[in-house]
């Protein structure tokens, strides 16, 4: 009996034994388990090349304040109340997105020189370096000195994931060197690889890439030219001898040419800061008179860019307004509009903001503009930038400038197909275009200082939806873009006080150490930067 | 793996099938008694020298299979002595008990695995709750019923909404971002953590999608459909145990480290009569405490600070009648800006530029007067409070259960079937849910030495939307940021059409504009968007036991918990087409299964002086959650029909079902040793290692020890039993490790499409391929001391538990290219102590009063971060700088509170001059100079939590009530701030009324309106401008704000003491019962829940238990529902 229980017994022990054995061996099946199940593990040259692309939208917050400040900053529009929102919203959104875009761009830099193919990899190194200098530069614009060289390389580790600031003096020469060298090594060679269908920026057009590179190397050499004349004036020397964008060659991200892009933040934009309205400042520059029936308008890009009030009268906000400016109370960015389009409210008694600029699904975001690259050049003959001072080609650029622009954006309003009240039938004729040259305010002048004056105040009116831009432009030429005189002192207390956008908290709270190596323990949004006059 | 699981059930099964034939047992039945022969329920017998035994049902009686002639069986009951009786060859016993003359320590625990000591040898801290206790006041969940009951247990229910989730710790945090939460145990079954789905949200930040934990904002939405516990019939608990910290769980190794509450339920006795128990429970609940306002002035913001005459206040229409004013300058109204809430103010600001944001409640407008006034629809009204009308938005609530049980035993075991039944509607209309639980229990003798433990549950549970806390569908964020003071609830009875469609509230409707912009959707939200779940709930468990030989025996134990959560969510066309709906269906599957053997063998004379056992087991854990989740933005193309495909919509990727799993396994192996020498000091060691599938291949096998120690030291030193009955010290050390969420430790890239083309990008959470499991190390010292024949005893447990190598996803600064790393560091410290102490002031034959009091502190310290990271985010409200978080910084405690504050200037709050925008020397108001960057402002922690139960029996009657407190531990009250903020509290009246200092406004009107901001200039000087009261009010506190405030002034100690449970029961005399011939037993008990508060510190009747979700950010209020009260009723009959 004995022997039968312990028999009994061991059999037991010998199948706890075996139990505990089969679970311990249950180890192996973990990888398998615990693999992520909705995520690849890598992803190829192309496939990080078009997310980068992706990422080039402006972000929604950046939008907003575009709206909320920028826009009051330049004086391009007016704004009747401040939206409340606060500029760290759009630092935090801009530095997100900027630096996962470099981390990307660094990335593909690794799997280029990791590929075997490398030397044959030239112009998807020159899209990557160009695309990263497109950014760059609209980063370190708004920021000043940012962190560059060490920056997006986290997965390194050590000291890599609390990156370092780099001067911006010594990130516009590289990225101008970048860009540079992008436009020297573009090749047509049937040699090089494509990243095909992947490329949807500009569908792997290496001429447009060239020129859009160089037009962007014109724009940087010219922005820091008075920071560095003989760099910059040796890269201004050598873009004009290389192609730059035309006329129907306006390189932006368009959604007619992306299939599945929505631009959602240009409608929120409006919803975000409603405020937004002519100001008088543009209104000067836009009509010879102030006559409310818009009798005096003589540039066409005034109904483009702006409405009459609720009356059908054009009216603008003042620039600088005074406890006395009666209060506007309309709501002209509803979307109630698209059924009703005269319901602006009865409040709305101000000239505002063209409502089909909320248009989602065709007004591109723009990178550069071919009148924008007309009037650098204009002013580069002005001043004599890396070049010969000549009056003449100044104003020839000058002038093919503000017709293009004034051409462009007609175009776009035909063009648009929410766009219905208003849309105009036809482009701007020879004599409507020689009548808006011959506009005192515009006419090139004879003297150079002025003519430099309204080359800049052109580039100011094409700059209306490429805020950034123009905010650069102000900082840069020492707030040489045009000005309301009257109540002055309200703008400069209220938006003059604006240099830069602060850095996003983050980098206080997580990279604190070089952040106060960059602003010694405080900074300011008054903080003038380098490139700034 | 669920082959596995066969394998191990499989031959457990067949070893105990096996000893079946070998069994040589006969069955002993009787009846346990007291001296006066009334029938002890709930006695635990135990054969000694085993771990054979159980409880006498309600009758005292019992039935126990033994084996031979020697075997003593061992009575003991609370407040009675213990005894023990030797069989001999009889098999029937009828066993008198002693009175211990007070309630006396319990005789036997409940440690890890389900194990049962004797008391003394246990040297962890644990607690226990009978099941009468737990369900004397009929709370409406399992934790609800804990509150109060257990010391170091806390409990928190957020809002105190029926149905939702709580916020259950013991001794503090242990990791700095996920769950600290505790494990449940049913019946051996391991709980899974209890997601709910993608539309649960309770304040943790966990991201199911994703799988991880991140900083939540609560400033958004909490929808919070409960957690697991819920789901369990309290009626169905035989008891509850807690095990607190590592030292007391260190055999469950990672999913312990929060500590254990395992959970009995009935298993089912014989009993006289038909064995029938039929338990009613009815409660009606009602919101009562409301937060303080005034009831003097109206609707107004701007308009507060143009005119001290009160007819200036109210605009008017074209008629010359005064009328209600707007929202804002571009609400289309008609009116002067100054009239709106947000227009202009004296010196060219803006509203918001001077007080921030608000919502639609400002109410500093005029008086309410009584004038006639043509209100926002259109009709006229006086222009007088409704003191009613936040009340107007809730109902009684009403909570209904009815319990059935069928219970029997005999020779072969027991067995109960219990059914039970639901009903609730909650305080918010259109809200409620139902559960249907059937439940069944067991135990089988299969043979003398072979037992099995059987319990099987199936639960239906359906719940009519959860309320929405903190977005601007929600009642609680009208409450605390709409409703002005002269609010009327209008707006009930016209959110919807005659036609049924849905009153858009604008302006072609409402010409006047409808004055709460942001709130146009509350209404027809609360009523014809509806969510409803409905979760299906298996468990089941099977134990078996082998008593193999005298001095070894068997356990296999296995138990699967299954459920589904089905989401469908319905919002109705907002069109008379019916086609302006949306539909969304979520439906998710939660799988976990826990096994476990356990051989021991045990000897219980060494020489005389030592006994010992030594155990060795292995157990697995496995859990899976999946679901997919979907919806249908319209707009339909068939009306009023609620299905997925139904719309004309053009698709794309956005609309495709989000997929979701969670899968992870833990298998361990495990021994225990115990040592006993001379019945008065035991040690006992304990080794485990876990393999973890969320860990790394090289790091996923992990090893942790632990032991204790109780020594009774009056028996060893044979002290003198007068005063001193009983005292004895335990010590113990554990070690615990804990793995981490799935699918963390591979690198990934993000996956995406743009121009119709596939992208791919860095992920931006760096994952680790180098994690190790996170360490604690617990520490405890405790003493137990029973004196006066037991009529007072003490229990005390101090311990320090420091947990280290933490697994945390820390975030990086974005300019790394990354957001955030997953990475093993620093370290967080636990010290604390719990007490209880439990008397007898009074017992005589009629009556007797027992008091027990439970208390406990912990103190949580982060020792050290990672190098580099200088602040951890436990959670937000409003966002880090303007808003208020809590964080973590080295040496810091848990639980800061951090806000801009005020600045200093020798010792004097620090003002600047607000000037006319046109007019640079003029004066318009003073603001305060706030910090440029957060500072700690507060400390969420408290001194001390805990209950006093007390009961007292005369005669028939039982009187029961359990009060339960906090002492210390600061919050910010989001809802304080915005009430005065908005002119809504009380306080904001004073210089209103005429008790401020003269003041002249921009009309030339005069008033004593002014006030002086105290404080200096950045010079130094005195700060002496009279401005006017927004500036104090508006200008210095707001919930939401785009400037900056300091936040100090809305943080409060939040200290109270509530009656938590009060129950009046009246028992049949069984002469009456037994007459009747058909209860066998009868009693009635009046019950009342949550009933007021003794002591609360927050101001103005602000609710101490609103805090903000669940998760580890407990110490913010924002949008907290009123405090609400129950009433009711239980009947309990027997047959």
């Amino acid at each position: 009996m004995k022997n039968i229980q312990r028999n009994k017994f061991l059999r037991f022990t010998g199948a706890c034994a075996a139990s505990i054995v089969l679970l311990t061996a249950c180890e192996k099946g973990f990888e398998e388990m615990n693999a992520p199940y909705n995520m690849p593990s890598s992803g190829s040259i192309g496939d990080i090349f078009n997310s980068n692309v992706s990422s080039l939208q402006v972000s929604w917050q950046e939008q907003a304040t575009y709206h909320s400040f920028v826009y009051q900053i330049t004086q391009q529009v007016s704004q009747y109340a401040s939206s409340g929102y606060r500029m760290e919203n759009a630092s935090n959104e801009m530095w997100d997105s900027y630096y996962k875009f470099l981390a990307n761009s660094k990335m593909i830099d690794t799997l280029i020189a990791a590929d075997p193919n490398k030397n044959n990899m030239t112009n998807i190194k020159a899209m990557n370096k160009v695309l990263r200098a497109y950014r760059t530069i609209r980063m370190t614009e708004n920021f000043g000195d940012i962190p560059y060289s060490k920056a997006g390389m986290g997965q390194y580790l050590g000291e890599n994931i609390r990156p370092g600031y780099d001067k911006q003096s010594d990130i516009y020469p590289a990225l101008i060197n970048d860009l540079k060298w992008a436009v020297d090594n573009f090749s047509t060679s049937a040699a090089q690889v494509s990243i095909g269908s992947s490329e949807t920026l500009f569908k792997n057009d290496i001429a447009l890439w060239t020129k859009f590179a160089n037009s962007l190397r014109l724009r940087a050499a010219v922005t820091m030219y008075d920071k560095n004349p003989t760099f910059a004036g040796a890269q201004i020397a050598e873009a004009l001898n290389k192609p730059v964008i035309d006329k129907d060659e306006e390189p932006g991200l368009w959604p007619s040419k992306t299939p599945g892009l929505v631009f959602e933040m240009h409608a929120w934009s409006y919803s975000a800061n409603q405020y937004i309205r002519l100001g008088t400042t543009m209104w000067s520059y836009l009509s010879s008179t102030n006559a409310a029936d818009g009798s005096g308008i003589f540039d066409p890009r005034t109904k483009i860019f702006y409405e009459p009030n609720n009356a059908g009268q054009w009216k603008p906000y003042p620039q600088n307004p005074t406890t006395s400016t009666p209060g506007e109370g309309g709501d002209p960015y509803n979307d109630s509009r698209d059924n009703n389009w005269p319901a602006k409210g009865a409040g709305n008694i101000y000239s505002n903001c063209n409502y089909y600029f909320k248009d989602k699904n065709y007004i591109p975001e723009l990178f550069i503009t071919a009148a924008q690259v007309m009037l650098y050049k204009a002013e580069v003959y002005n001043r004599g930038m890396g070049v010969a001072k000549n009056p003449a080609l100044a104003k020839s650029f000058y002038e093919s400038g503000v017709k293009q622009s004034a051409t462009f954006w007609v175009n776009m309003a035909m063009k648009t197909p929410k766009w219905v009240v208003g849309k105009p039938t036809a482009l701007p004729t020879d004599a409507e275009l020689a009548a808006l040259l011959a506009n005192p305010v515009v006419a090139y002048s004879a003297t150079e200082a002025t003519a430099l004056s309204q080359i800049y105040a052109q580039m100011w009116i094409d700059g209306y939806r490429q805020p950034g831009d123009v905010w650069t432009l102000f900082r840069r030429t020492g707030g040489n873009l045009p000005k309301d005189p009257n109540n002055a002192g309200y703008w400069s207390n209220t938006y003059g006080i604006y240099h830069r956008y602060m850095y996003p908290t983050s980098e206080q709270d997580f990279n604190s150490a070089n952040w106060r190596a960059a602003t010694g323990g405080t900074e300011s949004y008054s903080t003038k930067i380098w490139l700034e006059k | 793996m669920k082959k596995t699981m066969q394998k191990l059930l499989f031959a457990w099964l067949m070893c105990c099938t096996a000893l079946i034939a070998q069994a040589q047992q006969r069955t002993v039945t009787g009846k346990v008694a007291d001296e006066q022969g009334a029938p002890v329920a709930n006695a635990s017998f135990l054969i000694k020298g085993t771990k054979t035994g159980g409880i006498t049902d309600a009758n005292g009686a019992f039935s126990i299979s033994v084996d031979g002639n020697k075997v003593v069986i061992e009575f003991s009951a609370i407040g009675y002595e213990t005894k023990a009786v030797s069989v001999g060859t009889s098999n029937s016993l009828a066993v008198v008990l002693a009175k211990s003359g007070a309630k006396d320590l319990e005789e036997v625990t409940v440690t890890a695995l389900g194990i049962k000591k004797d008391t003394r040898k246990v040297g962890v801290s644990t607690q226990k709750v009978a099941s009468q206790d737990l369900v004397k006041a009929a709370p409406p969940s399992i934790a609800e019923g804990l509150a109060g009951k257990v010391a170091g247990l806390n409990i928190t229910v957020p809002n105190g909404v029926e149905g939702s989730s709580q916020k259950i710790q013991i001794r503090g945090n242990n990791v700095l971002l996920g769950n600290n939460q505790p494990l449940f145990v049913i019946d051996g079954v391991q709980m899974s953590d209890g997601r709910m789905g993608m539309t649960q949200s309770n304040g943790t930040g966990y991201d199911i999608s994703q799988g991880t934990y991140t900083t939540p904002d609560l400033g958004g939405t909490i929808k919070d459909w409960g957690s697991p516990l819920n789901f369990i019939n309290s009626e169905d608990i035989e008891d509850v145990n807690v095990l607190k910290g590592p030292t007391a769980a260190a055999l469950y190794g990672a999913r312990g480290a929060n500590g254990v509450v395992l959970i009995s339920t009935k298993k089912g006795a014989k009993r006289q009569g038909f064995g029938v128990e039929y338990t009613l429970n009815q409660r009606w609940t009602k919101a009562y405490l409301f937060q303080d306002y005034q009831h003097e002035y109206g609707y107004g913001g701007a308009i507060g600070l143009w005119s001290a005459d009160d007819n200036q206040k109210l605009p008017k229409d074209a008629n010359g009648n005064y009328r209600y004013p707007a929202e804002a300058p571009w609400s289309g109204a008609g009116i002067n800006d100054k009239f709106t809430q947000f227009g202009p103010l004296p010196g060219g600001y803006n509203y918001w530029d001077m007080f921030s944001w608000p919502g639609a409640g400002l109410s500093w407008g005029a008086r309410m007067d009584g004038r006639n006034i043509v209100w926002w629809d259109g009709k006229t009204r006086p222009y007088s409070p409704d003191m009613d009308a936040n009340k107007s938005f809730f109902q009684t609530g009403h909570t209904s259960n009815h319990n059935l049980a069928f219970s029997t035993g005999g020779d072969i075991g027991s067995l109960r079937v219990a059914m039970n039944y639901t009903d609730n509607d909650a305080v918010i209309p259109n809200s409620g849910y139902d559960q249907t639980a059937v439940n069944m229990g067991g135990n089988l003798n299969i043979s003398q030495k072979v037992k099995a433990e059987v319990s099987a549950n199936y639960t239906k549970f359906n719940r009519l939307n959860s309320p929405a806390i903190g977005d601007n569908n929600s009642i609680s964020k009208f409450l605390t940021y709409g409703f002005p003071m002269d609010y009327h609830p209008i707006e009930k009875d016209v959110y919807q059409k005659a036609d049924g469609s849905k009153n858009m509230f604008d302006n072609a409707t409402y010409p006047m504009s409808y004055p709460y912009g942001s709130y146009t959707n509350l209404w027809w939200n609360m009523y014809n968007n509806n969510t409803t779940m409905q979760r299906d709930q298996v468990m089941g468990a099977v134990k078996l036991t082998a008593e193999i030989n005298p001095w070894l025996n068997l356990m296999g134990r296995t138990g699967v918990n299954y459920a589904t959560n089905e989401f469908e969510t319905k919002e109705t066309p907002v069109d008379v087409a019916g086609l302006q709906g949306k539909y969304a269906y979520e439906l998710n599957k939660d799988y976990t299964v826990t096994a476990e053997a356990l051989a021991t063998a045990h000897k219980e004379k060494i020489a005389d002086v030592l006994s010992a056992s030594f155990s060795v087991g292995a157990s697995t854990w496995y859990n899976k959650f999946e679901g997919t989740s979907a919806k249908n933005n319209g707009p339909f193309a068939d009306p009023f029909l609620y299905y997925l495909s139904n719309t004309t919509a053009t698709v794309d990727r956005s609309w495709l079902p989000t997929y979701y799993r969670l899968e992870s396994k833990i298998n361990s192996v495990f021994g225990l040793l115990n040592l006993g020498y001379k019945n008065f000091l035991f040690l006992e060691a304990t080794g485990r290692n876990d393999w973890s599938s969320t860990l790394p291949n090289n790091a996923n096998s992990y090893f942790y020890p632990s032991a204790n120690m109780s020594f009774v030291f009056t028996d060893a030193f044979k002290m003198n039993k007068n005063i001193l009955d009983m005292g004895r010290v335990r010590l113990g050390y554990a070690g615990s490790a804990n793995g981490t969420e799935p699918y963390q430790t591979t690198n990934v890239v993000g996956s995406g499409s743009f121009g119709g083309v596939v992208t791919r990008n860095l992920d931006p959470r760096l994952r680790p391929t180098d994690l190790v499991p996170q360490r604690s190390k617990s520490w405890e010292v405790g003493t137990q001391l029973a004196f006066f024949k037991s009529r007072l005893s003490v229990d005390f447990s101090y311990y320090k538990i420091n947990s280290t190598n933490q697994i945390l996803n820390a975030p990086l600064p974005t300019s790394s290219g990354f957001t955030s790393r997953t990475f093993n560091t620093g370290e967080l410290e636990n010290k604390g102590y719990e007490f209880i102490i439990r008397g007898t002031p009074v017992h005589n034959k009629n009556f007797n009063w027992d008091i027990t009091l439970n208390a406990a502190h912990n103190s949580n310290k982060v020792i050290k971060l990672d190098e580099g990271v200088d602040k951890f985010y436990l959670g937000t409200i409003f966002g880090a700088r303007t808003g208020v978080s809590m964080y973590v910084t080295e040496g810091e405690q848990y639980g800061s509170i951090y806000g801009l504050d005020y600045t200093y200037k020798d010792g004097q709050k620090v003002v600047r001059r607000i000037y006319d925008k046109s007019d640079p020397t003029k004066v318009v108001g003073t603001q305060y100079v706030t910090t440029a960057d957060p500072v700690k402002i507060g400390n969420a922690t408290p001194v001390l939590t805990g209950g006093i139960g007390n009961t007292l029996n005369y005669k028939n009657f039982s009187l029961y009530m359990l009060a339960d407190f906090k002492w210390g531990g600061d919050i910010y009250s989001f809802d304080y701030a915005s009430a005065m903020g908005e002119g809504k509290a009380p306080e904001t009246l004073l210089e209103r009324n005429g008790g401020g200092l003269p003041y002249t406004y921009p009309d030339g009107t005069t008033a004593n309106h002014g006030v002086v901001l105290d404080g200096v200039f950045a010079d130094g000087k005195k700060n002496t401008d009279v401005v006017h009261y927004m500036y104090k009010y508006a200008g210095q506190y707001a919930a939401w704000s785009n400037v900056d405030m300091p936040r100090s002034n809305a943080v409060f100690e939040n200290s109270w003491f509530k009656c938590r449970e009060v129950s009046l029961s009246y028992n049949f005399p069984s002469k009456m019962i037994q007459s009747s011939k058909v209860f066998q037993g009868l009693s009635l008990s009046l019950v009342g829940r949550d009933l007021f508060y003794f002591y609360k510190s927050l101001p103005d009747n602000l609710n101490p238990e609103g805090v903000s979700g669940v998760g580890n950010m407990q110490g913010m209020q924002w949008a907290a529902l009123p405090g609400t009260r129950s009433f009711g009723f239980i009947v309990r009959a027997k047959f």
